[in-house]
């Protein structure tokens, strides 16, 4: 997903000044953080609105940056916190937004040229599937899915990030596929 | 590749297809902004030249600071000016004050020049008494610490000289033939001549008795003390030291005839025991005294170099050599910056 190394470079060079490097960074990881908070949040304008709290904070931290971590590692601990925040100032874990009423969360159908019609409801259909199967994995089996996925993190990573032992966020990761592969399964 | 790593990679697969959404375009545009304005060089980093193009300031903003400082620099100039002017009309202080105050009050019937040569004479009081003279039993009652003597200004000249002054003939017509070969500078150098305005009243009317007291006491300084340049004068004598002081000094080096140290004028005996009782010299110091106010114009008319100078020639016009070598004396020292006419260089 990433070249390591690169993205720290990257970092560095802008807390040097340098403003394109900022922006192959954010290139790079705009959307696996926005799809990370997309799919925790209730809905797409407070996603939009953390996501840019996170890229402010990363934007605020360019002087202090050291690469003592992975970038991405140290990115998505900022998502991490920014999520905890929101969800301290709601004072309730809020709903999760569904497929239904995010068309951007949906994969246009039409994008797929090699499929038909049919293919294409079938595409819809598994990606409403396995979307409202994550939303409905407990938080922190979601969470530590999503920053596998989107952020490209290992176990050892995630556990850094979300600030949990290893075998923790081991063990959230293989319940929330566990609970995937069931949903999908009992979906067919 | 087992089953279930098949199947987690077909959730992985299915995820990815499932989630492609993006941040709004706007959004990225509004950090991609901040990101690069946090980075850009600030306003005030810029050159100095770009300041006006980068912030183009308001005439306040602009002028607000050499406005504050030319402002408080004309309050500071002012307030100086002010302080100075109003310290420069503040009336002189009347310095003949001073030296009076700090002199031990004199008995009331006699500030005559005797208690001020006695004043004068308290540096070189330190050299045992006399004996047999005004001084000799003065020196017991007198106040231990010697007042310090005045300043050799023209205002604190004391009233004493006036009844010295007229004195002064008489002394010189008696030491000229002892000393008229001797340059020893006399106490009256140094000594500014009286202002018209000091102290008439106390000058114009000494008591003739502690004048002859003081001048019997002078006069028969020299008779003891043949050796005249072993007196020391002391340089800070004071104007107050009087036209009697010349004689001090000569009969200061012998031991038995030094000066009068100062005294409180309470405590002088009313007649000296070793005074001389010659008529003449009384007669003379009679004359003297009742010549005093015309010695006060003197002293009055030197107080200016071209005055010494014109008196000195009248004084060698009259033929009388030894005065006015005394009077270019006491002019040298008075204005030592003044040129003397080549007359006078000559003359000395």
């Amino acid at each position: 997903m990433e070249a390591h190394g690169e993205d720290e470079e990257l970092m560095l060079r802008y807390g040097a000044g340098d403003a394109r490097a900022f922006e192959r960074l954010y290139a790079r990881h705009k959307g696996g953080v926005f799809r990370f908070l997309r799919r925790q949040c209730a809905g797409n304008a407070v996603a939009e609105e953390l996501f840019q709290d996170v890229w402010m904070r990363v934007v605020s931290a360019r002087a202090s940056y050291a690469p003592s971590a992975k970038f991405t590692t140290w990115l998505y601990t900022i998502a991490h916190n920014r999520l905890m925040d929101h969800y301290r100032s709601l004072g309730r874990r809020p709903p999760h937004a569904s497929l239904d009423d995010e068309d951007a969360a949906v994969p246009d159908p039409g994008a797929d040229p090699a499929g038909g019609p049919e293919r294409a409801f079938d595409r819809k259909r598994a990606a409403e599937r396995i979307v409202a199967a994550v939303e409905a994995l407990p938080d922190a089996q979601r969470e530590a899915f999503l920053l596998q996925q989107e952020g490209g993190l290992s176990v050892d990573e995630i556990a850094q990030a979300t600030g949990v032992p290893f075998e923790t966020a081991k063990s959230r990761l293989r319940y929330a596929l566990a609970k995937l592969r069931s949903d999908l399964e009992d979906a067919r | 590749m087992t089953s279930r790593d098949r199947r987690d990679e077909a959730i992985e697969r299915a995820w990815r297809d499932a989630s492609r959404d993006e941040p709004p375009r706007h959004l990225d545009d509004a950090i991609l902004a901040r990101a690069r304005e946090a980075v850009a060089p600030r306003v005030e980093e810029a050159p100095s030249e770009l300041w006006p193009l980068a912030h183009p300031r308001s005439w306040f903003m602009r002028w607000r600071v050499p406005l504050a400082v030319a402002a408080t620099l004309v309050v500071s100039a002012t307030v100086t000016l002010l302080v100075y002017d109003s310290g420069m009309e503040e009336p002189p202080p009347v310095v003949t004050d001073r030296p009076l105050r700090k002199a031990p009050p004199p008995a009331p019937p006699a500030p005559s020049g005797a208690v001020i040569e006695k004043e004068s004479a308290a540096a070189p009081s330190a050299q045992p008494a006399l004996s047999g003279t005004v001084a000799e039993k003065q020196p017991a009652s007198a106040p231990p610490p010697a007042p310090p003597p005045a300043k050799p200004s023209a205002d604190v000249v004391p009233p004493a000289p006036s009844a010295t002054r007229e004195a002064q003939p008489v002394e010189r017509k008696r030491a000229q033939p002892e000393a008229a070969s001797t340059t020893q500078p006399s106490a009256e150098s140094g000594r500014a001549p009286a202002p018209p305005d000091v102290a008439p009243g106390r000058a114009g009317t000494p008591e003739p008795r502690r004048a002859e007291e003081a001048l019997g006491a002078s006069r028969e300084a020299p008779a003891a003390a043949p050796a005249p340049t072993a007196a020391p004068v002391p340089e800070r004598a004071p104007a107050a030291a009087g036209a009697v002081a010349p004689t001090a000094p000569r009969a200061a080096p012998a031991p038995m005839a030094a000066p009068p140290p100062p005294a409180a004028p309470t405590t002088a005996p009313p007649v000296p025991q070793a005074a001389p009782r010659d008529n003449a010299v009384r007669e003379k110091r009679d004359e003297s005294l009742q010549a005093a106010p015309g010695t006060r114009a003197r002293a009055a008319a030197l107080a200016t170099p071209e005055a010494y100078v014109e008196r000195i020639r009248e004084l060698k016009r009259a033929g009388r050599e030894a005065e006015a070598r005394e009077l270019l004396e006491e002019l040298k020292r008075r204005f030592p910056a003044f040129e003397l006419p080549d007359d006078l260089k000559l003359a000395r």
